[in-house]
């Protein structure tokens, strides 16, 4: 199904139906009925996109910045988005792929459970968190932003693989419960703030919160394994073998927290 | 208007399932002769029943905006969009005020009361109870705990304490005398408890029996319409149910309502060794005089467990796990707010499920005992039909008793009860009951002179629940508001308050101007707060 903005707007489009789950063994018609909110009005998914069948399974979008909840609790298939993408894709996934070729403005995964989202570019601010006032936030699947991501990134995370190769904000990993954060650029500030567990992989070295402690230098082994499996993965994530025999600082916290969450800082 | 060959119970008047005509003139019921509006609602084949007299909810004022502001998880789950009679808001556990109006009206209830109004707070609950449509409504105010309520008991100074009470009514336009954990909210001031009626209260010389027995007396001897409303001590621990039963027995031959008795309805003697007490419980109302109580019915899903009992929030606090929000009101209350989840297979949650259908079942006098979640701590009041269809159906509770915890079956009588709820104890439950123990004469029955307030359902036995989750009509004043289940009208319901007057004594007034941070003057909730009252005579 091929889906292109009939207008440039600052509205916003709350869509959560184009998901493959809503539109499998539909027709263009059926389609083309779906509910969505233009701003507050209800509309039809035909007034605000123009709707062509080209015989594939995949959904492709063009550039939809304002569009927000695509692929919202999806359980499998594939979405692409030849361009931007608005807030909170891929909200609540449970499967499925999302492979974004421009920028994702907030809250991209935010608890998702499973399936993957591919960011050509960068990401908006709680990527993969959680809500406000949720317990966790993304619990499983996989998330790779090839440049650049906001703040609060992995946000109260409990399962689930977060990188970025590019830098981070601010409190990335803040209140993380589990789960993997890594990123190749710059860490922002207060990184890893009360977080309980988890780990963050780092190839910068940080400005860390004096409620980190220091444990000692090694290649931990879990890294190295977890490392040569993301390698298999399509995405190009630049894991080097450097990065998989070279050594690591430990550091634990938040110990103003549980404090058994960790952060590794990659050394030689 | 007239409503036409409905099937009528209106046990407040003898009419149990009798097809009877009832004419409506200016939002009152008369009689034939009075009638000039010949519009018709056909209802044959219809069940047409007073409307609903909610006893006990929290729905406005400052805990429950604290619980609004501390889950917004809560109301991404249930987000309601503007209709055009309707204002867009949110629900589930805690729903916008607008939101409460049109889902009371819905299910076909009428007439509601917030439960637990902070005299600080009293101001604030007006104003969000103007926002709250269709449904009538008032407050009952906070004084368990109160310095002046103390301070007399302490001293044995009996009638300062009956006029303190009278001008505290007054000017927070309540309507009844609310009594959380006596005693145990100014202990925890200073972290500290009572575990029984005659512990002491910190720095004063009184204890939780004391301060029982005075307010009702003074409640009596006021005349006000309702009895005093306790909350008892030791709620939520195992094994309450003894100072539950003795609350019960020494506060005779007072007028007494003891609310969400549920909470205070457990046995044993631990977490480990949990059972129900409610069988017990039931066995004391039924022998009891001048006793009434609401249940607090638990509805397994997601709660917001919202009281003045500070220090029993704290205890859910640290069992649960979950966030805790504390407030402490000056010289009056405190609050404690903790979000709960009741779930069918932890055993404890499934035995205090089955105590609430146990009191329900057990006490013989309809009159009572009533149908209340104690919202949202229970479970959001919405969920009433499924509890309905559980008193009327005992195939229904069997099925739910095989969905939940294996060993509700040995510590609960629920089993073995056979009695099923008719109609028309189920009209006393939920209306006729709660209008007389509120003492709301034009409420809870279809007699000439009544209130207009008329709830209409499509009943099939088969799908009780689904029959009273929507009404097929919902009339208040004369008004049709709801129509098949959804809200066709704009409605402003009335508040309502009492005609006590008193004033303060020059020492009283020295008192509050030296430790409230409010001046006496601007304390009193003023009239602009009550745009459409009724006033209700003391006698």
């Amino acid at each position: 199904m091929l889906l292109n903005p009939l207008v440039k707007t600052a509205i916003p489009v709350t869509a959560p139906c184009i998901t493959p789950d809503w539109f499998s063994g539909k027709s263009v018609e059926e389609v083309g009925n779906l509910p969505v909110y233009y701003g507050n009005k209800e509309k039809r998914l035909r007034d605000v996109f123009d709707i062509k069948d080209d015989g594939k399974d995949i959904i492709t979008l063009g550039s939809v910045p304002t569009v927000k909840y695509i692929g919202k609790g999806m359980t499998a298939g594939s979405i692409v988005i030849k361009g931007d993408a608005g807030m909170h894709l891929g909200a609540e996934m449970k499967g499925g792929c999302i492979t974004v070729e421009g920028n994702v403005s907030d809250w991209a995964g935010a608890e998702m459970k499973g399936g993957e989202i591919v960011v050509a570019q960068n990401a908006g601010h709680c990527l993969g968190g959680a809500y406000r006032g949720s317990k966790s936030g993304m619990n499983k699947g996989l998330i790779v932003v090839k440049g650049n991501a906001g703040n609060e990134v992995g946000g109260l995370m409990k399962k689930g693989i977060i990188v970025v190769e590019g830098n981070l904000g601010d409190a990335a990993g803040c209140s993380m419960k589990g789960g993997t954060l890594i990123c190749y650029g710059h860490p922002g500030n207060r990184l890893g703030a009360l977080m309980q567990r988890g780990s963050i992989v780092l190839y910068e070295s940080p400005a860390l919160l004096p409620t980190f402690t220091y444990d000692a230098e090694y290649n931990p082994t879990w890294l190295r394994v977890f490392l040569r499996e993301l390698q298999k993965t399509p995405h190009r994530i630049p894991i080097t073998q450097n990065h998989i025999e070279g050594t690591y600082r430990r550091y634990n916290g938040d110990i103003s927290e549980l404090g058994k969450g960790e952060i590794f800082v990659f050394h030689e | 208007m007239i409503i036409k060959n409905g099937t009528v119970y209106d046990p407040a008047n003898n009419i149990n399932g009798e097809k009877v005509d009832i004419f409506i003139e200016k939002g009152k019921i008369v009689d034939e002769s009075e009638l000039r509006d010949k519009k018709e609602i056909e209802a044959s084949g219809l069940v047409v029943l007073p409307g609903g007299v909610e006893i006990h909810t929290h729905i406005a004022g400052s805990k429950v905006n604290i619980a609004r502001i501390m889950r917004p998880e809560d109301h991404r789950k249930d987000v309601v969009r503007k209709t055009p009679y309707q204002r867009s808001g949110t629900g589930y556990t805690v729903p916008t005020t607008f939101t409460i109006g049109y889902r009371y009206a819905e299910m076909g209830y009428t007439t509601v009361w917030e439960a637990a109004a902070p005299p600080l707070g009293a101001r604030h609950s007006h104003e969000e109870l103007l926002d709250i449509p269709i449904v009538d409504k008032g407050i009952f105010t906070l004084m368990g705990s109160n310095y002046f309520v103390l301070k007399y008991t302490e001293e044995g100074e009996f009638e300062k304490l009956k006029n303190f009470v009278a001008w505290l009514l007054h000017a927070t336009k309540g309507y009844a005398v609310k009594i959380v954990n006596p005693g145990g909210v100014e202990s925890w001031k200073w972290g500290k408890n009572v575990s029984s009626l005659d512990d002491t209260v910190q720095n004063f010389n009184v204890t939780p029996r004391e301060i029982l027995k005075n307010l009702a007396r003074a409640a009596d001897e006021l005349h006000l319409p309702h009895s005093i409303h306790v909350h008892c001590n030791n709620l939520g621990s195992p094994g309450n149910y003894a100072i539950t039963r003795e609350t019960i027995e020494m506060l005779s031959p007072y007028r007494r309502h003891i609310t969400h008795i549920q909470f205070n309805s457990y046995a044993g003697e631990d977490w480990g060794t949990f059972t129900s007490g409610g069988s017990d419980i039931a066995a004391t109302l039924n022998k009891s005089k001048n006793v009434t109580c609401d249940v607090g019915q638990v509805i397994f899903g997601d709660a917001t467990t919202m009281t003045a009992d500070g220090p029993w929030q704290h205890t859910l606090f640290k069992l649960s796990g979950n966030k805790w929000a504390n407030s402490d009101v000056e010289m009056e209350t405190g609050a404690g707010i903790v979000p709960y989840r009741f779930k069918k297979k932890n055993v404890v949650n499934a035995i205090q499920w089955s105590i609430g259908l146990e009191v329900l079942l057990l006490t013989e006098d309809p009159y009572k005992v009533f149908l209340t979640t104690d919202h949202p701590n229970a479970g959001p009041f919405y969920h009433y039909p499924q509890v309905m269809e559980l008193l009327m159906s005992r195939k229904k509770r069997e099925e739910m008793l095989e969905t939940v915890h294996p060993l509700v079956k040995e510590r609960s009588v629920l089993p073995s009860i056979e009695r099923e709820y008719s109609l028309s104890d189920l009209a006393v439950v939920t209306r006729a009951g709660t209008a007389r123990a509120l003492g709301m004469t034009a409420k809870g029955h279809l007699g000439v002179g009544a209130d207009a307030d008329i709830s209409i359902y499509r009943f099939d036995e088969e799908q009780i629940q689904k029959s009273f989750q929507k009404a097929a009509y919902t009339i208040k004043d004369g008004v049709i508001v709801v129509k098949d289940g959804t809200v066709v009208a704009d409605h402003m319901g009335k508040t309502y308050v009492l005609d006590v007057k008193a004033d303060l004594s020059e020492e009283e007034r020295q008192i509050f101007s030296k430790y409230y941070t409010v001046q006496v003057s601007n304390y009193p909730v003023e009239e602009a707060y009550l745009p459409q009252k009724e006033v209700v005579t003391c006698r």
